[in-house]
Parts: C-alpha cells; sequence; structure tokens
C-alpha cells in the first residue's frame, strides 16, 4: 500500500504545476492591457497603470511571473479582491465551509437515497423499482439543475410554504433553521448524484448478483440480504468509486447554480460574483481553491479505490 | 455499408431512441420555420398583457414585457440549440486530432498531451467554463467556446482510447508495412473506425453544451437578454415565479426534454452500433 499511495502521490506533482499553470494563465487571455482589467476602470491613468505593472510585476517575463504567484501562493497569499480589497484568502476562508457543507450533504443524499434504490432495482431486474430507477437516471442527467432548484422553491416553498425559499443560516446560530435552510439546495443538488450512483451501482450490481460466487452463497443456504451485503456491494461499489471523482467535479460545478438560486453565500457563489465583477485575483483564488478540492477528492477515490480492490494496489 | 444499414435497422427498433430523434427532428423543424409559424415577434412588448397566463391568444403565456412565451421558446431554440452545437463542434475539432495524434504517435508526445488533457479535466466544468467567458469577455461566442474548450478532453480521451487498440490491428499494422505514412494510415485506416464513438459522444455532447450553455445564460454570464434564449428566459422569469410560474416551466421543460432526447438518441445509437456495449445488456 506504501508504493501505491507514493506512486499516486507522485503523479499529483505535475498535474498541480499545470493546473496552477493554467489558473495563472486565465490573465493572459483577458483581452487588451491585463493592467486595465486588474484595475477594473477602463480610464486610469497611464501612471496609474504603470505603477500597477510595476507592482503587481506585469513587466516582468511570464516565467518570473509565474513563479513569484506561486511563491505568494505558498505563503497562502492570493492578492486581494479588485472590488472589496478583502485579501482573497480571507474570503475564501469565510466561504468554503458553506460550500464543503453542501457538497457534503448532497453527497451523502446521493448515496443514502441512491444505494438502497441500486440495490432493489438490480435485485428485481425489469420491476416496477427497476423502471423508476432507470427513469430517474435518466432524468437526473438531463434535468437543468436551476429549473429543479426554481420549481422545488416554487412548490415547497412558495406554495406549501413548508421551508424557505432562499437564504442561510450557520448551524453554530441554530441547527433547526440551518437543517431547513440547507434542505432544499441539498435535494436540488443531490438530485443528480442519486441519478449517478443508481445507474452505475445498478448496473454493477446486476451484474455481480449473476456471478457463480453470488449464486454459491445462496446456494448455500444465505439470507438474501446477506448475499447482497456480505459478497455482491463491495465489488459492485468499485465501479461507483471510480467514477465518483467524476461526480463531486459535477457536483461542485453545479453549487455555482444552487448557491445562486438560494442565495447561499458560498465558493461557488463566489466564482461567479468574481466572474460578474471582472475581480481577477479573486476568481483565480476562488477557481485555484475550487480545483485543488476537486484535486484531493479525486486522489482520495482513488486511494480507497486501491483500498477496495487489491488490484489496483498491485497492478 | 451493410452494417450501417444494419445498425439503422437496429436504432429505428429503439423506441425511446426513435422518439428522442422524432422530438428532435420536429424541434429543428420548429425552430429553423420561427419567422413562419411563431405567433408574435419575439422582442414585441405589449405591456398591456404582462404576465398573464397560457390562453387562446398566448398558448403559454406572456412574460414580464408582455412577450409571447411561445414565440420566444420557438426563436430561443435557434439561439440555444445553434450555440449547444457550435461549442460541440469546437470539442469535435479540437478533440479529435489531440486524441488520433496522442494515441497514434504514443510516448512523450502522448505524455504530454494527456497530462495537459487531465490538467483540463480536473477543473469543474461550469466553473473553468465561467473563468474562460470571463476572460474572453461577453458574447455568446466567447462562451461557446469556453464550453467547447471544456468538453474537448472527452473527445481526446475517447478518440485516444479507441486509437490504442486499433493501432495493434493487423489492417494499421499492414498499411504501415506497404509504405503509408502515419498521416495516410491515420486519415484513410484509423480515422473511419472512430466515427461510430465520436458520433455517440457528438450527440451526448450537445445535451450537455445546452444544460452548459443555459446555465451559463441563467447566471448571467452567457447570452445576453433581450436575445431570446431558454436559459435567460429562466433566469428573467425566475425573478416572476410567484405571479407568473410559467416563465420558468416552460423553457426549462424545453431545456430538459431536449437534453433527455439528445441522450435517448446517443444511448441509441450507441447500441446500434454495438450492441454490447448496452447499458442494458
Amino acid at each position: 500500500m506504501g508504493r501505491f499511495l507514493r506512486r499516486r502521490l507522485l503523479a499529483v506533482v505535475p498535474l498541480l504545476l499545470l493546473v496552477t499553470s493554467m489558473v495563472f494563465s486565465l490573465i493572459l487571455l483577458l483581452p487588451g492591457d491585463p493592467a486595465v482589467a486588474l484595475v477594473g476602470m477602463e480610464d486610469a491613468s497611464e501612471e496609474k497603470l504603470a505603477a500597477i505593472r510595476e507592482r503587481m510585476g506585469l513587466n516582468r517575463p511570464l516565467v518570473v511571473q509565474y513563479v513569484s504567484w506561486l511563491a505568494r501562493l505558498a505563503h497562502g497569499d492570493l492578492g486581494v479582491s479588485l472590488r472589496t480589497g478583502q485579501p482573497v484568502t480571507e474570503a475564501i476562508r469565510e466561504r468554503a465551509p458553506i460550500t464543503l457543507g453542501l457538497a457534503l450533504t448532497a453527497t451523502g443524499f446521493g448515496l443514502l437515497a441512491g444505494v438502497p434504490l441500486a440495490i432493489v432495482a438490480a435485485r428485481r431486474r425489469g420491476g416496477l423499482v427497476d423502471a423508476a430507477a432507470s427513469g430517474l437516471a435518466a432524468f437526473g442527467v438531463a434535468v437543468p439543475n436551476f429549473w429543479l432548484g426554481s420549481m422545488l422553491v416554487l412548490v415547497l416553498a412558495l406554495h406549501l410554504r413548508w421551508l424557505p425559499a432562499t437564504g442561510y443560516v450557520s448551524p453554530f446560530e441554530s441547527a433547526g433553521d440551518a437543517f431547513r435552510h440547507m434542505l432544499l439546495p441539498t435535494l436540488t443538488l443531490g438530485a443528480s448524484a442519486v441519478a449517478e450512483v443508481t445507474r452505475q451501482l445498478r448496473s454493477s450490481l446486476g451484474e455481480v448478483l449473476a456471478a457463480d460466487y453470488v449464486k454459491t452463497a445462496r446456494a448455500k443456504g444465505l439470507a438474501e440480504g446477506r448475499v447482497v451485503a456480505k459478497h455482491a456491494l463491495r465489488p459492485a461499489l468499485i465501479p461507483v468509486i471510480t467514477v465518483a471523482g467524476l461526480t463531486i467535479s459535477r457536483l461542485v460545478s453545479n453549487t455555482v447554480v444552487v448557491e445562486s438560486i438560494f442565495a447561499l453565500p458560498g465558493l461557488g457563489r463566489l466564482n461567479l460574483e468574481s466572474v460578474l465583477n471582472r475581480d481577477f485575483p479573486m476568481l483565480q483564488g476562488a477557481v485555484l481553491v475550487t480545483v485543488l478540492a476537486v484535486i484531493a477528492v479525486n486522489v482520495l477515490s482513488d486511494l480507497l479505490y486501491g483500498l477496495v480492490d487489491p488490484r489496483i494496489r498491485y497492478g | 455499408m451493410a452494417e450501417t444499414r444494419l445498425a439503422l435497422r437496429r436504432f429505428v427498433r429503439r423506441r425511446m431512441a426513435l422518439t428522442g430523434t422524432v422530438y428532435l427532428g420536429l424541434l429543428i423543424l420548429a425552430a429553423l420555420l420561427a419567422p413562419v409559424i411563431a405567433p408574435y415577434e419575439p422582442l414585441k412588448q405589449d405591456l398591456v398583457h404582462m404576465l398573464a397566463g397560457p390562453s387562446l391568444a398566448h398558448p403559454l403565456g406572456t412574460d414580464d414585457l408582455g412577450r409571447d412565451v411561445l414565440t420566444r421558446l420557438l426563436y430561443g431554440a435557434r439561439l440555444s440549440l445553434g450555440a449547444a452545437c457550435l461549442a460541440v463542434a469546437i470539442a469535435t475539432v479540437a478533440g479529435v486530432p489531440i486524441g488520433l495524434v496522442a494515441g497514434y504517435l504514443g510516448g512523450a508526445i502522448d505524455d504530454a498531451l494527456m497530462r495537459v488533457i487531465d490538467a483540463l479535466q480536473a477543473f469543474p466544468a461550469l466553473i473553468l467554463a465561467m473563468a474562460i467567458a470571463a476572460a474572453l469577455g461577453p458574447g455568446l461566442f466567447n462562451v461557446m467556446v469556453a464550453v467547447g474548450v471544456v468538453y474537448t478532453p472527452r473527445f481526446a480521451r475517447l478518440v485516444r482510447g479507441q486509437v490504442l487498440s486499433l493501432r495493434e490491428e493487423p489492417f494499421v499494422e499492414s498499411a504501415r508495412a506497404a509504405g503509408a505514412s502515419h498521416a495516410r494510415v491515420l486519415a484513410r485506416h484509423v480515422l473511419p473506425n472512430v466515427v461510430a464513438p465520436v458520433v455517440v459522444q457528438i450527440s451526448i455532447g450537445v445535451a450537455f453544451a445546452l444544460l452548459a450553455e443555459t446555465a451559463l445564460s441563467f447566471l448571467g454570464v452567457g447570452i445576453k437578454p433581450p436575445e431570446p434564449s431558454w436559459g435567460t428566459d429562466v433566469g428573467r422569469g425566475y425573478r416572476f415565479m410567484r405571479l407568473a410560474p410559467w416563465l420558468v416551466f416552460m423553457p426549462g421543460t424545453a431545456i430538459f426534454l431536449t437534453a433527455l432526447a439528445f441522450n435517448l438518441m446517443g444511448d441509441g445509437i450507441r447500441d446500434a452500433f454495438d450492441p454490447r456495449l448496452s447499458r442494458e445488456a
């Protein structure tokens, strides 16, 4: 396991270098003078622009700029917002926990709803639950989540008045209120996760349940629940874990939309706000932290994959 | 040819895929004929009939400026579908050659190209598209370039995987042995064999691009009002949801059904060309 761990972690280094250089290069895509975009105003005087170029090192060679950006990054310095003057790291520290909480609850919902649904569907192929699971999977992949979120708000918040439509309450202020406020965002964000987990697990569980060793376990007289839990679920989970990285990446992507609909002040919304405000230091910081989080989850899911399936560790 | 005919016959037998394809055919026809069949002008305001519910005069109601929702839906299909197709065209033109070269040449070139593809794939799609669109500046074309860049890795990976196995096939080796150049082998022997999976990916890719474009427009990063686009209209309708829920419901349903239809068509094409790959198999 040690060698596998080392190999996997080493592979991340070039990825990190490439990803950081891509985030850094976002500024290069800016049309015209980056100093103008960075200062956020078109009518800045030439002296002011020259001062910015000097201060931000924009007149130095690109490689030098990148290395010094990396060096500041290593010290946790991502610059300050062009709009508010707030340090980027501070803004990210405030907002990341909200997105993390939302992503975790949505993933939890995806697993809690998806795994039992997939088990029932796989055990009764062609049955009613199976048809419902297939329908749900097709729905989850094609439904625009801004539309799903709007419909949930319309029915559950505006018409039935069961839940608040928007807003955020910290769980440290009031756990009950926080739960009620997170329910609709979690349902909206988790819908595609439920679909993905159900689709993957249903198909892999179907294959495993037809395998000889599962038939043997049944022939020995083991109860069906035990056959599924002890013998079938673990190998069937492997394909689910392999796509976990992709599912999480899609989930993180969708936090931008969900946080906007439900007015949650998270990292997704920070990404959007900095795009709309053309606040580049903030945008770079928010994108970077988001992509680093996704890479971390991917590495974790790879390690988990190795833990569940020894063939990967020694392959 | 015989294989294509057989695949076509298998495709027609899949009811869901056929339904999706017929829906898309009708939608494209309606979008093309929008100036003829739409009951009103897409930008024409009628402040007397603001936020009116569905009626005979306005079958899908009107929006906050009294514009006919059905008309905007028909015109919006042109922009939303066109934009999604453009993004996938960009992704195909960029991704397929990368996959071909990486898979066929292998070695250091493959390693280098694939690391870049890995890095691009590490970014959550919508966030990368937003960041690129922000950097390139507003405008429909820039947004589509952004969505195209985000989807390029899917094509590159798919084609590379196919080419890796094709490279070892006897017909490719014999073409090389007969003295054919790399370019000729790629164009004449390898490329025709990756067409089917690429077509499947295009179909599923349009669904992705449509969802991405409408999400970006909903968020205010994509197509700008007053142009009729499904995503922009949902975003605008969201503000009036309590008074006029149809403003969100109608264009949202159109996006959902269209993305579903592209997915079903893609699944159908895949099953038709390679029944072994069927999800149900």
